[in-house]
């Protein structure tokens, strides 16, 4: 149910990411045209475009970890007996709960002061709000957070039953 | 400052947690949490700020933006069916050369890696159109597929090259001057690698099939049959090679005249990749679905490279990036030693973990250290890449090997046949990480030429 839910939203963030990295490509171009042809680039391209990342990268990482797009090492654990393999993974699941966790936790405040101070970024050509950013990251680590539990959990089930599990949460 | 048992514990503690199978992001930003952890003699708000403003900080630069962008151009041309058109015109222009078909696989990957910077894609590509046409003109199936796997590792020296980015990123040098430092190698490595195939071509032409003494009548009137057949699509393979060229080179020129930011190229080139796509005809669920590739395998890249600056900044912060410095540097070990052992730790884990990995785990500590003993930093990337790569042709973990052998199902080739026919291209590698080594301005002459 809540893997469900989690890889529905994961794949409409990857989508609206996705597009997001697409719609870069025009705003670097129209800025290109407009220096080159026109000698006026876009105002604010470099502050749009590096926000821009961070909210790419965040949006997208419950999607690659519940799509097992993560890179992992699977030399030792493929050769460990199969209760164990899964306790690892389970283990090693658990400390991307911590990571995530640790990120989310911090970025509350981030988050917070950009809310009610309403900072900027960038000096002089356009001024890019920081909180929106900051949401990212937030809304981001937290669901990433919520995947590693399921993985977890997943790993924790296949120890029990004896059985591997696959890769990815989703089908 | 760390003593040494702390200093063992997180590099250690980093180890060994990929070695477990922990995700390596996972690995690198709980290793970096316990030493900053450490570091603030438990503090545990400083550990929460500080790896969620490194969380933020880091990602958040203009430059980050070449990887989703030279990624989608990469994509959307190899989606209009690049490789093929390539592999076609080469083929076609080198029929005099003995070997023609394992030249112009080499040739063909040299220009597609001006498209793709993953070597995976390259190999995937070719063992889908250049091996059936080799087997078809009767090569040695070992010498076919080693052709391809070999010359697949192309894709990461010739720009745009994912890993030639992330070693700029983590190293924290120009993107642009790295590209270039590729060039050069690169070409040397095509010509190394021609020179091979025609060299096996004339001692001993049976392994090149048909072109060879050995072949039937029949054989041959079939070949010509095909070779008539191929002439069809020929003014398309033009077009389409000569779009491809044109693009990626205009980017190379434009980012080595200054015109260009590699970030502003990587933009143009995603949006000259999704107008060519259009003209030939890629309708709009294929290029929906290309963006969404470009997602799908961007991200786990981004959110690495995020946590390979936490881990770089807690190895310099905590003195522990100095202290293997001043450790190597004042060991009685010459610099060609220390650059020996960094190589040779390369090629060990070139067999176990990824080359974007190695290049994470293994640089933040080993640039410093080369950049003290004199080695020049693009050259050194150069050098570094190039070995990693050759990793990925050497068994038990080749991964280049297993794609070829993955994208040829039906074949049912074993995995050593491939192994035993790349030797002589991992060796040809080496040979070139040799000349590096002793003249770095093979690497450093072009983006040093653009500096005047």
């Amino acid at each position: 149910m809540i893997t469900k839910a989690l890889g529905w939203i994961s794949r409409a963030l990857l989508v609206v990411a996705s597009l997001l990295a697409m719609s870069l490509a025009f705003i670097v171009l129209v800025d290109v045209i407009g220096r080159a042809g026109f000698n006026r680039p876009l105002r604010g391209t470099a502050e749009i475009v590096a926000s821009s990342i961070v909210v790419i990268c965040y949006l997208q990482v419950t999607y690659a970890i519940v799509s097992g797009g993560m890179m992992k090492v699977t030399l030792l654990t493929d050769m460990m007996p199969v209760r164990m393999r899964e306790l690892t993974g389970a283990a090693m699941s658990a400390l991307g709960v911590v990571l995530f966790f640790v990120i989310s936790r911090g970025s509350v405040d981030g988050f917070m002061n950009a809310w009610t101070f309403g900072s900027y970024e960038g000096e002089g050509a356009l001024r890019v709000p920081v909180w929106p950013v900051r949401l990212a990251v937030l809304i981001g680590s937290v669901l990433a957070t919520v995947a590693y539990v399921l993985l977890t959990l997943r790993h924790l089930q296949g120890a029990v039953r004896g059985r591997v599990s696959p890769e990815a949460l989703l089908d | 400052m760390f003593d040494a048992g702390q200093m063992t514990l997180v590099i250690g503690l980093l180890l060994g947690l990929v070695f477990l199978g922990a995700h390596i992001a996972v690995a690198l930003g709980i290793a970096s949490g316990v030493g900053i952890y450490m570091m603030m003699n438990g503090n545990l708000d400083v550990v929460f700020s500080f790896v969620a403003e490194t969380a933020y900080i880091a990602i958040r630069g203009y430059v980050f933006a070449v990887i989703p962008l030279f990624m989608l151009m990469g994509e959307f041309l190899a989606r209009s069916g690049v490789a093929g058109d390539l592999f076609k015109l080469v083929n076609r222009l080198t029929r005099w050369l003995p070997g023609h078909l394992g030249v112009a696989t080499v040739l063909a990957n040299a220009v597609f890696a001006f498209v793709t910077g993953v070597s995976i894609a390259a190999a995937a590509a070719f063992s889908r159109i250049a091996y059936p046409e080799m087997k078809r003109y009767g090569y040695e199936r070992q010498l076919a597929l080693s052709c391809v796997a070999g010359s697949a590792c192309l894709g990461m020296l010739i720009p745009p090259s994912v890993l030639l980015i992330v070693w700029a990123v983590v190293t924290e040098q120009s993107i642009g001057s790295l590209f270039l430092a590729g060039v050069v190698p690169g070409l040397l490595l095509v010509v190394g690698f021609i020179l091979y195939i025609i060299f096996t071509a004339i001692r001993s032409p049976g392994r090149v099939g048909l072109e060879g003494r050995g072949a039937s009548a029949e054989a041959l009137a079939l070949a010509a049959l095909s070779r008539e057949e191929d002439a069809g699509g020929m003014g398309r393979a033009i077009f389409g090679t000569f779009a491809v060229v044109a693009l990626v080179l205009g980017i190379l020129l434009g980012i080595w005249m200054g015109f260009f930011t590699p970030t502003e190229g990587a933009g143009v080139g995603a949006a000259a990749g999704l107008v060519i796509a259009l003209l030939r005809g890629l309708r709009t669920r294929e290029i929906f679905d290309v963006v969404l590739t470009v997602g799908r395998t961007s991200a786990p890249l981004l959110l690495l490279l995020v946590m390979a600056q936490l881990y770089s900044r807690v190895l310099s912060m905590t003195g522990i990036t100095g202290a293997i410095e001043s450790l190597l540097v004042n060991s009685p070990l010459t610099p060609l030693m220390i650059l020996g052992l960094m190589m040779l730790i390369w090629l060990i884990l070139g067999c176990i973990i990824d080359s974007i990995s190695i290049i994470l785990l293994t640089v933040p500590v080993f640039a410093p250290v080369a950049m003290a003993i004199g080695i020049d930093p693009l050259a050194f990337a150069i050098i570094g890449i190039i070995t990693i790569e050759a990793g990925l042709l050497t068994p038990p973990f080749g991964i280049l090997v297993y794609t070829v052998k993955a994208a040829l199902p039906k074949e049912n080739i074993p995995i050593f046949e491939i192994f035993r026919g790349t030797i002589p291209f991992w060796i040809l590698m080496l040979v070139l990480v040799g000349l590096i080594i002793a003249f770095p301005e093979i690497a450093t002459w072009l983006p040093n030429l653009g500096r005047v």
